[in-house]
């Protein structure tokens, strides 16, 4: 019996060998690409680096992440809002940046959109931005209040910086620096009880003897100005156990409470004693001698120290009112009427120039 | 209003292939969902739910609002009938400019039985949906019956009626005919009322002819021109409607009541009762300044020449001070007077107003409420009408600067002679005050003319508790020779205070003018006490939205019968009078140029 046997066909080894490590490779490959083409991170990494020299790329690309991944969108819509004010597509840039964004976009993200911002002079979009992020407690905390009080600008500082100052004087509390920005910027805002609280609350830290002077000087004053005649009392009793204070100005709060509580006589005497304490008084103690003297009614006295304060003080509006009342009191009504012409004409100045009233209201308190 | 929408987020076929992987990996690893884009719980603009306000019942007293020995006043509120509320419309959440000024109160004798009764204003409603409509709520009258029992009466005395959103009242005899009339001044206009004699009264608004559209606060009746009829002078506030009204917020953001200071003045009216029953409108011959914010106003004769002058206490803006001197138009000599601002030029925002003789030099001064981080303001009148600062010399200075003054009243409390000072306060902004919503009434007592002192704590439980306090009048509700109170407050019930001070000698004074005001406002008279003269003046206006007891009390000494100068407003000569033999605890009516008093008790 003859059998016929009919040999499979087989592929060389190596050739089956090399088509499989060329097949894996290919399918390895292919989900490497697969996966890397759907990874909204690797989206934005591309937009990124496309974004310099091919912005419109870069704009598609977070178009295509927004779009199809909204676990990405707010880190994606971060990036495109960066991009639009390289565009210098301002409004489009401010329309992606809404409180969702602030609050729950990466803080990295954000960061960059602040500095982008603040190069471009969007200063309110970076303020804002910078806001959200100076709230999140983290290493980039710290440079962000700072970069959030320099974005105010020089000069005064203004009350939207108390915030930012006043985080930053709770994760420094020993840096006094951050303890004046603090007090200049709530001074700015015009609450005087937050301004005590602020002062009491710097108080209870160790900072330089200097500091803490200081801020018992203005402690005295704030409460004085509230009209807090027991606290202003506290305060002044502090200063004195303190250490080296001026003798001058410790006379000058005297006085100052003396004429709060109601006692301007005695208060007079203070002032007197505090102002023979200077080697050169200035124009505004003179002042509030001659509206004490007024008090008590010596008017003749009290003329004499307003027509000297206002050698100095030639557009403070309080010197010429009180100057005005002197006059009227004295009955010389042409000289009061003097006053009070050139008084209205300092405080109209005032109001064509935007300073509210209430800047001159406490005038001497 | 905004409504809560189900977002649906589309799912992209990618994002459908990496679900299942996704699952999966959950499965293994678990997963956060917090990271999800949730939104935030919590409002947006930081405000917390408000607490709901009063409901206008009576409410549940704090421990420290119980009376204790040594106290000037008993809280009777509870015990005497009188339950009623004025209402902002704050529940609205709108946060108008209108919802700050409150309400008043007047004390008349309305059926003359020898007892003041008690009319309110009951403010108004402001819709939540647009467009915004604004309405008034009743007012309400309470017939005094005596012994601290109060019956209301509004709906047979025909009242009941809304009369707009009301502020300010007042009251006086405005057509000769004997019987106490009620004015009330709203939003959008005001609203006369004749007393009808027979218990009831007829709004007689239109057929008086009196037009007074805008903002109207408060008022005063008093005889400007000396022919015997009281002219009417109607303090208006802001050029305001809903429609202009903005969204305000602090400086931390959170939304509050706009100031005034962005709106435009109203600037006041002056009508000539002529005596025929109709009012003319004479505010353009009276030379009225149109810069005005007005909401307190006292009219008496302030310099002494015995016409009737007017001091117009204005928000935000300078003080007027209209002197009567020779007919119309009125002179306005606030700043070169010294009462148009503070101590250093800058005006206040001024609430309420009073006048009284502070250090017994026989000229009236005037004190004047002021809001936070201001004092309220004394003005001693040195000579005519020249005045100087008497805040810091009297020991007022600071007490006020934490609180918002409202009404107030110079009146001697403990009869000693001496003028004492109440103060209610309460702030304008829900939120954002330096100082909190609520805040405690305050009293100063008079210390020999030469000072104040803060005798707020040990002036009762009322003085203990917080309120937000708007309108205050004085008189002796109980005609027991002392001063009672009565305070208005912002949505919540008034609170009627009695004066438990020692009983003390008193003489009770009666004016009726004959040939100038029938009311004798503007008169002035005088006793001698214990070695000084005590001085007072029938005035119209006084405190703020409310009217005082018309009638005066003095301090006697025991049984000594006292002699009574009274120099009558008006041109004719000679103006003083004097009344003789007069005895102690007794009420006397003194009539022009009768020349002898007569018993009323």
């Amino acid at each position: 019996m003859s059998s016929e046997t009919t040999a499979p066909s087989r592929l060389p080894r190596r050739v089956t060998l090399t088509l499989g490590i060329t097949l894996v490779a290919i399918a390895a490959g292919g989900g490497w690409w697969w996966l890397w083409s759907t990874n909204p991170h690797s989206l934005i990494e591309e937009a990124s680096r496309c974004r310099r020299n091919n912005p419109k790329r870069a704009v598609q690309l977070l178009q295509q992440v927004i779009a199809e991944y909204p676990s990405a969108d707010l880190e994606a819509r971060t990036v495109l809002a960066s991009v639009r004010l390289q565009q210098e597509a301002w409004d489009a840039a401010a329309e992606l940046v809404d409180d969702d964004l602030l609050d729950n976009a990466p803080t990295p993200a954000l960061s960059e959109l602040a500095d982008r911002a603040a190069r471009l002079g969007r200063n309110r979009l970076a303020h804002r931005v910078l806001t959200a992020v100076s709230q999140r407690p983290g290493p980039r905390q710290r440079s962000t209040l700072v970069k959030l009080i320099a974005s105010g600008g020089p000069g005064r500082p203004t009350y939207h910086m108390a915030t930012p100052a006043r985080t930053l004087a709770n994760l420094e509390p020993e840096n006094p620096r951050w303890w004046w920005l603090t007090v200049d910027a709530v001074t700015a805002g015009g609450n005087t009880s937050e301004l005590v609280d602020v002062l009491r609350l710097a108080l209870q830290q160790r900072l330089p003897q200097r500091d803490t002077t200081e801020l018992r000087h203005r402690l005295i004053e704030q409460t004085i100005l509230l009209g807090d005649a027991t606290a202003a009392r506290d305060a002044l009793t502090d200063l004195e156990s303190g250490g080296q204070v001026s003798p001058a100005r410790l006379h000058i709060h005297r006085a100052r409470l003396l004429r709060l509580e109601g006692r301007p006589s005695q208060g007079l005497e203070e002032l007197e004693r505090g102002l023979t304490l200077l080697a050169r008084v200035p124009a505004e103690a003179i002042r509030l001698r001659g509206i004490m003297r007024m008090d008590i009614g010596e008017l003749e006295a009290a003329l004499g120290d307003l027509k000297r304060a206002v050698r100095s003080l030639e557009k403070d509006t309080i010197v010429h009112y009180k100057l005005a009342e002197c006059y009227r009191r004295l009955g010389k009504s042409a000289l009061a009427a003097r006053h009070r012409k050139r008084f209205q004409e300092l405080k109209q100045q005032s109001a064509d120039n935007g300073v509210p009233p209430e800047d001159d209201r406490r005038g001497d308190r | 209003m905004g409504q809560e929408a189900t977002v649906v987020v589309p799912v992209s076929p990618t994002v459908r292939r990496l679900l299942g992987l996704l699952i999966i990996s959950c499965a293994v690893t678990g997963c956060d969902t917090s990271q999800t884009n949730q939104p935030r719980s919590g409002s947006s603009t930081g405000i917390k739910p408000s607490k709901s306000i009063h409901s206008g019942q009576p409410g549940a007293k704090s421990a420290s609002a119980a009376t204790q020995p040594g106290d000037w006043f008993e809280d009777v509120t509870d015990s005497s009938g009188v339950h009623f509320s004025y209402r902002n419309g704050r529940e609205s959440g709108r946060y108008h400019i209108l919802e700050s000024l409150g309400g008043g109160v007047a004390l008349l004798d309305f059926d003359r039985d020898g007892d003041l009764d008690l009319f309110f204003t009951g403010g108004g409603e402001i819709s939540s949906t647009d467009p915004v409509q604004v309405s008034g709520r009743p007012n309400a009258l309470f017939r005094n019956d005596g012994d601290w029992n109060f019956l209301e009466v509004t709906k047979t005395a025909g009242l009941d009626e809304p009369t707009g959103y009301s502020h300010g009242c007042t009251a006086a005899d405005y057509d000769g005919d004997g019987w106490t009339d009620l004015l009330v001044c709203c939003y959008g206009g005001c609203r006369l009322f004749r007393n009808t004699g027979q218990g009831t009264f007829q709004d007689v608004t239109k057929p008086v002819g009196l037009d007074c559209p805008g903002w109207n606060t408060m008022a005063a009746f008093a005889d400007i021109d000396g022919d015997g009829w009281d002219d009417l002078y109607v303090v208006r506030y802001l050029d305001w409607t809903p429609e202009m009204d903005r969204i305000c917020r602090g400086t931390r953001g959170v939304r509050d009541i706009c100031s005034p200071g962005l709106f435009a003045p109203a600037g006041d009216h002056l009508f000539r009762n002529l005596g025929n029953g109709r009012f003319e409108d004479i505010t353009a011959r009276a030379g009225l300044r149109p810069d005005g914010k007005g909401l307190g106003v006292v009219a008496t004769d302030i310099d002494g020449d015995g016409r009737v002058d007017f001091y117009v206490a204005n928000d935000e803006c300078d003080n007027h001070l209209y002197l009567n001197t020779s007919g119309l138009p009125l002179e306005e000599v606030g700043l070169a007077a010294g009462v148009a601002t503070n101590e250093y030029g800058v005006h206040d925002g001024s609430m309420g107003v009073d006048l009284g003789d502070f250090d017994a030099d026989g000229r009236p001064d005037l004190f004047v409420t002021n809001f936070e981080q201001e004092d309220n303001a004394l003005y001693r009148q040195l000579e005519e009408a020249s005045f100087t600062q008497a805040t810091v010399s009297s020991g007022l200075a600071g007490h006020s600067r934490p609180l918002v003054g409202f009404g107030t009243a110079c009146a001697d409390f403990d009869q000693d002679g001496w003028l004492d000072l109440f103060v209610a306060n309460g702030h304008v902004f829900y939120h954002t005050g330096q100082s909190p919503y609520r805040q405690p009434a305050q009293l100063f007592r008079n210390r020999n003319g030469q000072r104040f002192e803060n005798n707020s704590t040990s002036a009762g439980g009322y003085f203990r508790d917080t309120h937000v306090g708007r309108g205050a009048a004085i008189g002796d509700l109980d005609n027991d020779g002392d001063l009672d109170l009565i305070i208005v407050h912002q949505n919540a019930e008034a609170s009627l205070l009695r004066n438990t001070t020692p009983p003390r000698p008193f003489l009770r004074l009666h004016l009726a003018g004959r040939q100038g005001s029938r009311s004798a406002i503007g008169a002035r008279l005088s006793i001698r006490y214990q070695g000084r003269t005590i001085v007072r003046w029938i005035k119209s206006g006084a405190g703020y939205f409310s009217r005082f007891d018309p009638r005066v009390l003095l301090p006697a000494v025991d049984s000594q019968a006292v002699d009574v100068r009274v120099d009558w407003p008006g041109q004719t000569e000679p103006r003083s009078e004097h009344f003789r033999g007069l005895l102690p605890g007794r009420t006397h009516m003194l009539r022009q140029g009768d020349g002898e008093a007569r018993d009323v008790q």
